[in-house]
């Protein structure tokens, strides 16, 4: 198995790394294969788009590679730190201020304000008095600093979703998790979503790794595979 | 830490923005509200009791007897600088025209009271004020109750014994008298100089001499020395630390059953508690696994959300202990002037309480679901249905029932008697559940149709905590409906099964030489001739030659009897109602010796063969128990704790007693009696049972009056389940509405849905109170019970009216939201 290493440049150390990942699940119809020895590595500052249908594994491997699961077999390593040598707390506090996230369903909290949301990573991270005005930057980045105050009820899908990534820029994260992130958009508003973001991760030099089953939102990534029957290959 | 406390405070002020916590807050409000109210009370009477000890006793020391003060106890306090003054007081018959009542008068010397000031007033509803002044030559100060009952004004006079006194002034307070628990009979006050003129005070009156003695704390402490050396056995002792040993015990009796009361509102405000603290720990699963993701350990995310939940628990505690204060004056108020006159403001001590009640009610019923957050999953961002278990029934029980536990034994200062209480009450609470299930079971099954199916169907659904609902409520209603037939019923179901023309009346202090005028008295009046029953005075001092010291004993009841003067009698024949359970009875076996009631002989320790000794006019009487008795107190005839073979008593002073039935038309009689026999007390029964009638009414409305608060966490945990379940109800309200149904139908659904609760919570309610109820009026009282169709027809008319009103007003809003955007989101 050939292991696909993004090469923009050699000497930086891969900011997500997966060596021969498996991933099964026991069913009540046997054992079922998800992923079978994935390779990749993320190197600082690319971005990386992994295809495939509906239910190939591509949000399972998105969750190995955070952190966020572990795997049947094989090795990830995030931010050089070997995730099965280290506990869930131990990830966690790994991921804290250096992974953002943004999610299909965008996951803002309905209690806080957009930029309470925002304040959020900030806040775990231990960030000091300027955790407010931070936020409020990252905000105006998305251009929704006068939506500030206003709950994610009172937001369309697209403000939600660009709240979400103003959330996932503000504690400047070294990788940033993708997953479907215009899945419960208008394919006008994702096009401009995913432009924001791909701006934002150029401007900040964070690296992305972004899921999703459209290949038109991935033309302006650095590098693009495709996940089928467990397998990745690049497209 | 310091940014953890600021996440933990930011996030519990946003979550009390966002009404998370606001029905869980509210719970807590109620419990702390309950005790709090009970603590502030009895706090109030406590301090009372530490700042007026002095005052209770009308001085800093007291020495009592039932015969006049030795003139050596004088000299003593005469020769250490000590401040006297003497009272002496004793039952009595005041009569005006034709109208009589029992009267406790007392007659107090210069000086009286060493501390504290009596208070008294012209008129009887004008101002009060202290006065340092006596009663003058002649006239005599009354409680305005008095005046009441024999139809007087100031100015009037009465006839007490055979002086002819006038009423000058009204008294309004009396230091060393305590509330109105302690006095059957209204005060008579007068001079130590008049009592003489009365004649009422005879070697055989109940009199009780008291010496006051005030000053330095040396000269007393000096003073109390010396008398526990010279006391004589008659001569009781009382000081600051000790005042008022009936009033002590009445404030702690008061204390425990409130606090009881009270923490049946807690724990029913816990199920609240836990039901809230589930359904936010269930809304807050995303939350935590998206902070999880961004690197919040699980330990920060049991100390952010266990920072939150305090945070809610200290606020509102804060606003139950506001509530609590405002309720106690409620209380106050209800039990106005019943222990003491006076009550000070609280102290900070049922603060602490209410705080502590907060925090421990929070950590037995929402920390359980609170703790497992810790234990979601970061994936469950990416995977929804991954989520920690929530926390077993077996940990949520045993968590819920420390916190119980801990509340408890603080209320009741008890391990053992907290850990019965505990187990009674999951037993009781385990019975409802078990019934509550049954009857859901039952009515899920039914043949209902359109509009009642589908409230049957909204009620029986597992999210709606139908069981927890009926439980929550059913407590409260049960502890009201049984409160409720005791205060109506008992006293009333009591006299009721006295024999017909059972004696109404006693009479006591009749000489020895009085019986033939007696007997024509009464034969005037064509009452049948009474029958007397000799007594004799006498305090238990010794058994088998033991000294007898009230400290000894362990009960209560059983230091009382051993301090107490006994009135001993003499008979040959064994009375009808009197039964000899081991030995002879004399008439069988003649012999010198006495009877004693077999209860009385348990309590005492007093064994057949024993030989009590008995102190009576300065003499020591010994002789061997012959036999024990059963008494029937029933009967309501006069009957002795000690009888004396016939002689043994021979040259005690002795008086009579008689009791006997008249008819309410033939009060001219008692008048008559008064005035011939001035010596002789008369006690009306019907009068003492409307005063303990009185009573119980006022004790039963404090009971009550917690138990409301019980109600109060009945209806929170009737909204936490509305809100618990309201997503699904707001969902099916609005396809309902979107398929045709109008505002009118649905209203009515909910009406339906809760009458039937109500109907279900008040059915049970009123099984519990009747098998309650029977059980106390049998078993406790030794009544016969009856059926009572109205505890049913309250019990559930009440539940269903109640739970109807809080359901529709919790619901309400539900009516008044378009259907569309609710379709909408359910869609997503």
């Amino acid at each position: 198995m050939i292991a696909y290493r993004t090469m923009r440049n050699p000497s930086d150390s891969p900011v997500a790394e997966a060596e021969q990942l498996t991933k099964t699940l026991r069913g009540p119809q046997g054992v079922l294969r998800i992923l079978s020895g994935v390779d990749l590595a993320v190197r600082p500052g690319e971005a990386v788009a992994i295809l495939g249908a509906s239910g190939a594994g591509k949000s399972t491997l998105l969750g190995l590679l955070a952190g966020l699961d572990s795997p049947t077999g094989g090795h990830v390593r995030l931010l050089g730190q070997e995730l099965d040598r280290i506990d869930e707390d131990a990830r966690a506090a790994l991921r804290s201020g250096r992974v953002g996230f943004v999610f299909q369903s965008f996951l803002l909290l309905p209690g806080l304000t957009a930029l309470e949301n925002v304040m959020l990573p900030l806040e775990l991270d231990g960030v000091g008095r300027d955790t407010p005005d931070r936020a409020l930057q990252a905000l105006a980045r998305v251009g929704l600093e006068d939506r500030a105050r206003h709950y994610p009820r009172q937001l369309s899908g697209g403000e939600q979703q660009r709240v979400a990534i103003a959330r996932a820029f503000a504690p400047g994260p070294r990788v940033l998790f993708a997953d479907e992130p215009t899945g419960n958009l208008d394919e006008a508003t994702g096009h401009r979503v995913i432009e924001l973001m791909l701006g934002l991760r150029e401007a900040s030099g964070c690296a992305l790794v972004m899921v999703t089953h459209d290949k038109e939102l991935t033309r302006d990534c650095d590098h693009r595979f495709r996940l089928h029957g467990g397998a990745l290959e690049p497209c | 830490m310091s940014k953890l406390l600021r996440m933990g405070l930011r996030g519990a002020w946003r979550d009390w923005r966002s009404g998370e916590m606001r029905l869980l807050a509210l719970a807590l409000v109620v419990a702390v509200a309950a005790l709090s109210a009970v603590g502030f009370f009895t706090d109030r009477l406590e301090r009372a009791m530490g700042l007026q000890a002095a005052e209770l006793l009308g001085a800093d020391l007291v020495v009592s007897a039932p015969v006049p003060i030795r003139v050596t106890l004088r000299a003593r306090a005469a020769q250490l600088g000590l401040e006297l003054a003497e009272t002496v007081d004793f039952p009595s018959v005041v009569l005006s025209g034709d109208r009589t009542t029992l009267v406790q008068v007392k007659a107090v010397g210069r000086g009286y009271p060493l501390r504290g000031r009596l208070q008294i007033s012209d008129e009887r509803l004008g101002p009060g004020r202290e006065t340092r002044s006596l009663p003058a030559p002649g006239t005599v100060w009354v409680e305005s109750r008095l005046l009441d009952l024999v139809g007087l004004v100031p100015g009037a006079s009465i006839a007490l014994g055979d002086a002819d006194l006038s009423i000058s002034r009204i008294l309004r307070h009396e230091p060393d008298r305590g509330g109105q628990l302690f006095r059957l009979a209204p005060r008579v006050l007068l001079s130590m100089g008049d009592l003489e003129t009365t004649g009422l005070l005879t070697p055989t009156s109940r009199a009780r001499y008291r010496l006051l003695l005030a000053g330095p704390p040396e000269a007393v402490a000096s003073y109390r020395r010396w008398l526990d050396r010279h006391r004589s056995p008659q001569e009781t002792v009382a000081d600051v630390d000790s005042a008022r040993p009936e009033v002590r015990t009445a404030l702690e009796q008061a204390r425990r059953y409130l606090g009881l009361a009270a923490l049946v509102a807690v724990l029913v405000a816990g199920a609240a508690v836990s039901l809230s603290a589930r359904h936010y720990a269930a809304r807050q699963l995303d939350a935590v696994a998206l902070m999880r993701c961004l690197g919040a350990s699980r330990g920060r995310v049991l100390c952010l959300f266990g920072l939150r939940l305090l945070c809610v628990g200290l606020l509102a505690g804060l606003v139950g202990l506001a509530a609590g204060f405002l309720a106690q004056l409620g209380l106050a108020g209800l039990l106005r002037g019943w222990f003491l006159e006076a009550l000070p403001a609280p102290g900070p001590a049922p603060v602490l309480t209410g705080l502590f009640t907060a925090v421990l009610t929070l950590m037995g019923f929402a920390l359980p679901p609170i703790q497992r957050l810790a234990e979601v999953p970061p994936l469950r961002v990416m995977r929804g249905e991954l989520g920690p278990a929530p926390p077993s029934a077996w940990v949520t029980g045993v968590a819920a029932g420390l916190a119980l536990f801990l509340l408890l034994a603080w209320q009741t200062r008890e391990t053992e008697a907290s850990l019965k209480i505990l187990v009674g009450a999951m037993g009781l609470v385990g019975v409802l559940w078990a019934l509550g299930a049954v009857s859901i079971a039952l009515l899920r099954h039914g043949p209902w149709r359109g509009t009642w199916r589908w409230a049957v169907k909204r009620l029986c659904d597992p999210g709606n905590h139908a069981v927890l609902q009926l439980c929550g409520l059913a407590v409260g209603i049960t502890a009201l409906l049984v409160l409720g037939v005791l205060r109506v019923e008992l006293v009333e179901r009591w006299r009721t099964s006295l024999p017909e023309r059972s004696p109404n009346h006693f009479l006591i202090g009749i000489q020895m030489d009085e019986g033939p005028e007696l007997d024509a008295l009464f034969s005037r009046h064509g009452l049948e001739a009474p029958v007397y029953h000799p007594i004799v005075r006498g305090r238990l001092v010794a058994i088998n030659d033991r000294a007898v010291e009230p400290e000894h004993y362990e009960g209560l009841r059983a230091r009382r009897l051993a301090a107490r003067e006994f009135n001993l009698t003499w008979a040959r024949r064994l009375a009808t109602d009197n039964r000899v359970v081991a030995g002879r009875w004399w008439e069988e076996t003649p012999g010198v010796g006495f009877s004693v009631e077999e209860g009385i002989a348990r309590t005492l320790g007093i064994r057949l063969g024993d030989r009590p000794s008995f102190l009576i006019a300065g003499a020591k009487l010994s002789a061997p128990v012959t036999s024990l008795r059963e008494v029937d107190w029933e009967s309501f005839r006069p009957n002795f704790f000690v009888i004396a073979s016939p002689g043994l008593l021979s040259g005690a002073p002795a008086s009579l007693m008689t009791a006997f039935y008249l008819d309410p038309e033939q009060q001219g009689f008692i008048a008559e009696l008064a005035r011939g026999f001035p010596g002789v007390t008369d006690i009306d029964v019907d009068m003492v049972l409307r005063q303990v009638r009185g009573i119980m009414d006022r004790a039963a409305l404090a009971i009550e009056y917690v138990f409301g608060f019980t109600l109060l966490a009945g209806a929170v945990v009737m909204f936490a389940a509305i809100e618990v379940g309201l997503a699904g109800r707001r969902r099916g309200i609005a396809l309902k509405r979107a398929l045709g149904a109008s505002r009118g139908r649905i209203l009515k659904g909910l009406t339906v849905e809760f009458a039937l609760l109500g109907a279900l919570a008040g059915a049970l309610s009123a099984l519990m109170a009747s098998i309650a109820g029977h059980w106390i009026t049998t078993q406790v009282f030794e009544l016969s019970a009856l059926p009572s169709p109205w505890l049913w027809l309250w019990g559930i008319a009440g539940a269903v009216t109640g739970v109807v009103t809080v359901g529709i007003v919790g619901t309400r809003r539900l009516l008044d939201q378009p259907p569309w955007p609710i379709l909408q989101q359910a869609n997503g």
